[in-house]
């Protein structure tokens, strides 16, 4: 009896921490604070004059209140885990993505382009250096004849 | 169609490598030139423009930095550094090197600034003019229902029905917000202000009666009163309108000393050379000689200025002053 | 009369060789985004934006718009051929359409798709010309009240939509609503939540945000499956449907119209919401219910021509009140201002040409698409084969140049990239993004009729429902909730949307 109370417990915290509607409601409350913090010292005003903290920390009640109620559902229901998190493609898209916003403006389209096919392209399995070199040297080429090239946006194709 | 018929893969890859081919061309046409010419400019330009794209000064920007482009060879790159009236982008301007290579152009209430935002740089040391491009007057509109023909009839009707006459603002330190502050002011009488982020739905607003009154441009309003919508009482500055010719100055319909004008310049952050304001002055000018300008201005309603230096520093001294004495109360 | 007047003249102004050039590239360019996956109109969009300064507002908007519904267009024959809908709001033709083309029956489905879509584009236009220039005289009336209504109608209408939980949905709509907050605050020019980051006073920009959801977060799901992705593309067998097959689809098509036309008006409604929706009808009125998913004509023509009615009439409150129903429209509207054109009630008199351009483009660009579509359809198909290892760096970078020169910072690829994260951690959480996206257009919008609603009114609450036409709005948004909650409707919705993943 006692180990299966355990379990139960210890189950409880797995189920609360893997649930999607608890991660959710966790997620709009934890919103709603930010929003809170950051827009209660604004003048709230009153409906005559509403100032710049009423709507804001209105919403951010409102997101903390549904983040409760979001929450608290779980512990009526089953659980419903949330599915298994590919944290390659999660880490390294993002970085490709951070390693442009980096890139572009110090060192121009082409070599950003480069750079962030080369990261891009480890987002998955399987993918020779080969491919991968002919892959990004293709698309920094490619992005300077369309961007550059054909529509002319104010981007600087390399600079150093 | 023989490509087709390659693999999946082998598909993908020819691709790429068939366009970097032909991107290789265009690629060294489009290098940088080495810096053997010395003269003014030998990289690209930064215009920084402390609104969002879309704006009239973004699009006067855009225009002005195409013609140069084409003109220098040297890309003019146009930023829009929005927020805070403005004083988020003159901030940026104010800290940029004063190579030549970074501009901004600005709206008139850089001269504002000072009374109304928090901000770390001095308007009068911190900038150098270049040119003043273009302004107009705006025009005063009212609702139809307020039964008002005349700025006197308004300002008698603000006085016997006090907290009731509201005005329409794009937000503080806008043009707007300027010209009713101001009129406040000479007149006296008191107005509750109503923002709203594009001016446009603040004069359907007063066309509707939801809003007594609006200061805005005459190609914003002008139509309505042509279609016997809306009132015109008369405009801001001194001298015709060219949107609204038939509109007196406000300043001699019973508000004496009335007088607001806004206007678009480029300015630097100070210590730029002055053979290089010098040539930037002439650029613009002849910028705004281009039909695709002059059709700007025309749908605008502004009247071309094109100054000199000199004459872009006396103005935003003695707004200055003038705002000193009317915002920071 | 005047209806035939104003056709004219934007027939006149698309029949240039200029604008038909730049429709032709548009539905073009739009097709071939919608056939890659994971490339969307917003991608296409926000890449050429920059490009749009150097034309007239004419081009430009014509141009878009093709890329929108091309875009659409392309989606479904993907969604037919290779089950893989390359715009959300072909998933409903994955249903019957590919069904239908595993059985031997791909060209009929492709052909049943575009006559639907082109039918609809006729009947929608038409719908649009007469329809606009009075609801833009309605717009006139419009005051902050019944803007502030008419944004609470469109949040609630898309958090109907949203699959799931009514709950989470009007969770990740308050959300959105309080991201779109951050910024300079109107009426103070006061920064709210920027964190002293400069490039935060002007707000988060929406193409970042979009993208770094609906693009990047994508791409991480997609990624998730490392075993290959493979395509089974079906064979096109004779493109014409029989003359049965054209009197079974005949009804669902006018119904599928009529729907998308009426919901595209709707603020938050748009393309998707009417697919679904008109999936839904056929497969409740059908006399054998059962047909459906197993390759139902019906199941392809319905949400085929609700989708294409729905997109375009989405162009109404674009143009009319200056009200985005989506991030693709909220694109357009920084198109317009760019040109110096302000969207509201005030476009179709001031911007005739503009206005009945769009309306003729749009027409001319559904017969484009007829005439364009059909023999290339081959051609679309190579092209879906291009192995998604090299797909996806392309859309990668396609997003982070477009995100960046729209915006030209840097500030808004890392917004982006936070974003993106955002996206997948919400996929994981099964909370649907659609009405967040919309609370962040509306936000601000919303937030300033609402402070001029109060402040003319003298702070009397009251004004949102003493006012008719806002009054109205409100019981049309709260009908519309409460139906949402109801157990009956809860069923039908849950079975019209679980397929969406």
């Amino acid at each position: 009896m006692q180990t299966l109370t355990l379990t139960n417990t210890g189950g409880l915290a797995v189920k609360l921490l893997t649930d999607k509607d608890f991660g959710s409601g966790l997620l709009f409350a934890l919103a709603g604070i930010m929003g809170l913090v950051l827009t209660s010292s604004f003048e709230f005003g009153s409906t005559a004059e509403p100032g710049p903290g009423f709507f804001p920390v209105i919403l951010s009640t409102l997101l903390i209140l549904i983040g409760i109620a979001v929450g608290l559902g779980v512990l009526l229901r089953d659980a419903d885990p949330i599915s298994a998190i590919a944290i390659r493609p999660f880490l390294l898209i993002t970085c490709a993505v951070i390693v442009f916003a980096v890139c572009i403006e110090p060192f121009g389209l082409m070599p950003s382009v480069f750079v962030t096919a080369i990261v891009a392209s480890f987002a998955r399995a399987n993918y020779g250096w080969v491919h991968r070199i002919l892959a990004a040297t293709g698309l920094a080429f490619f992005s300077a004849l369309l961007f550059i090239g054909a529509l002319k946006l104010p981007v600087a194709l390399w600079s150093f | 169609m023989t490509f087709l018929k390659l693999s999946r893969r082998a598909f993908g890859a020819l691709t790429f490598s068939g366009l970097a081919i032909g991107a290789v061309g265009l690629s060294l046409a489009a290098m940088p030139t080495p810096a053997a010419a010395q003269s003014y400019p030998e990289k690209p330009i930064n215009i920084i423009v402390p609104t969002g794209p879309g704006s009239l000064v973004d699009i006067l920007a855009r225009l002005v930095g195409d013609g140069m482009t084409e003109n220098w060879g040297q890309q003019v790159i146009v930023k829009n550094i929005g927020g805070a009236g403005g004083s988020i982008g003159a901030a940026k301007i104010a800290e940029a090197e004063a190579d030549g290579y970074t501009l901004g152009f600005v709206p008139a209430n850089l001269t504002t600034h000072p009374y109304l935002y928090k901000i770390k740089y001095d308007v009068q040391a911190d900038f150098d003019p270049v040119i003043r491009v273009a302004g107009a007057s705006m025009v005063h509109y009212v609702n139809n229902d307020l039964g008002v023909s005349s700025v006197q009839e308004f300002i008698d009707y603000a006085k016997a029905n006090p907290g009731k006459v509201t005005f329409a603002t794009a937000g503080l330190g806008s043009a707007a917000n300027l010209a009713s502050e101001l009129f406040q002011t000479k007149t006296g009488v008191s107005m509750k202000a109503v923002p709203y982020k594009k001016l446009n739905l603040g004069v359907l607003d007063v066309v509707a009666g939801r809003v007594s009154t609006v200061f805005v441009s005459a190609a914003q309003g002008m139509q309505f009163v042509r279609d016997g919508k809306l009132t015109a009482l008369g405009i801001t500055g001194l001298t015709p309108n060219p949107g609204a010719p038939e509109l007196k100055p406000i300043a001699e319909l019973g508000v004496p000393g009335y007088e607001f004008k806004s206007w678009f310049g480029f300015i630097t952050p100070s210590g730029v050379p002055s053979d290089i304001i010098a040539k930037l002055n002439a650029e613009v000018v002849r910028q705004t000689k281009t039909e695709a300008f002059q059709q700007a201005l025309a749908k605008a309603g502004l009247e071309l200025i094109a100054g000199t230096p000199e004459e872009f520093a006396d103005v935003i001294d003695a707004e200055l002053a003038n705002w000193k004495g009317i915002l920071s109360k | 009369m005047e209806l035939i007047n104003n056709l004219s003249l934007g027939f006149s102004t698309v029949l240039t060789g200029q604008n038909l050039l730049f429709s032709f590239f548009g539905v073009l360019l739009g097709t071939l985004i919608g056939v890659l996956p994971g490339l969307g109109p917003l991608v296409a969009i926000a890449v050429l934006l920059p490009f749009t300064f150097g034309l007239d507002p004419v081009s430009s908007m014509i141009m878009l718009a093709g890329i929108f519904y091309g875009a659409q267009y392309g989606g479904s024959t993907t969604a037919i051929l290779i089950n893989l809908p390359g715009e959300a709001s072909s998933i409903v033709t994955t249903l019957d359409g590919h069904e239908m083309a595993k059985r031997g029956h791909a060209g009929k489905a492709l052909a049943t798709a575009a006559i639907g879509s082109f039918f609809a584009g006729c009947v929608a236009t038409v719908l649009i010309g007469v329809f606009a220039p009075p609801l833009a005289e309605l717009a006139f009336q419009f005051g902050p009240a019944e803007y502030f209504s008419l944004m609470v109608c469109g949040l609630i209408v898309s958090v109907v939509l949203a699959n799931g939980s009514v709950l989470k949905a009007i969770g990740m709509m308050v959300f959105g609503l309080l991201l779109g907050l951050i910024g300079t605050d109107e009426m103070t020019g006061l920064q709210r939540m920027t964190l002293d980051i400069p490039e935060l006073s002007d707000g988060l920009s929406v193409a970042a945000i979009a993208m770094g959801i609906f693009g990047l977060g994508e791409i991480m799901r997609n990624l998730e499956d490392t075993t290959k992705r493979e395509f089974s593309v079906s064979k096109i067998t004779s493109l014409m449907p029989t003359r049965h097959d054209l009197k079974l689809i005949f009804a669902p098509m006018v119904r599928g119209t009529f729907l998308g036309s009426f919901l595209g008006v709707l603020p938050g409604g748009g393309a998707l919401l009417a697919s679904f929706s008109a999936y839904a009808l056929e497969k409740k009125i059908a006399r054998d219910p059962s047909a459906f998913g197993e390759g139902a004509i019906q199941g392809v023509a319905a949400p085929e021509s609700a989708n294409n009615a729905g997109a375009q009439t989405s162009f109404i409150p674009m143009l009319t009140l200056g009200i985005p129903s989506n991030p693709v429209m909220a694109l357009m509207i920084s198109a317009l201002i760019i040109q110096g054109i302000e969207p509201g009630p005030a476009v179709i008199t001031d911007h005739p040409e503009l206005f009945w351009g769009i309306i003729a483009s749009m027409w001319i660009g559904n017969l484009m698409l007829l005439v364009l579509n059909l023999p290339l359809v081959g051609l679309w198909v190579k092209l879906v084969s291009i192995p998604y290892k090299f797909l996806f760096p392309i859309v990668i970078v396609f997003a982070c140049v477009g995100v960046f020169s729209v915006n030209n910072t840097a500030f808004a690829v890392l917004t982006m990239a936070a974003f993106g994260v955002l996206g997948y951690v919400l996929k994981k959480l099964e909370c649907e993004a659609a009405p967040m996206i919309l609370g962040f257009i509306l936000g601000p919008m919303m937030e300033g009729h609402m402070q001029r609603a109060l402040l003319i009114s003298g702070g009397e609450v009251s004004v949102f429902v003493r006012e008719p036409i806002s009054a109205g709005l409100l019981i049309v948004a709260a009908i519309a909730l409460v139906a949402a909650v109801l157990p009956s409707v809860r069923k039908t919705r849950t079975i019209a949307l679980v397929d969406e993943d």
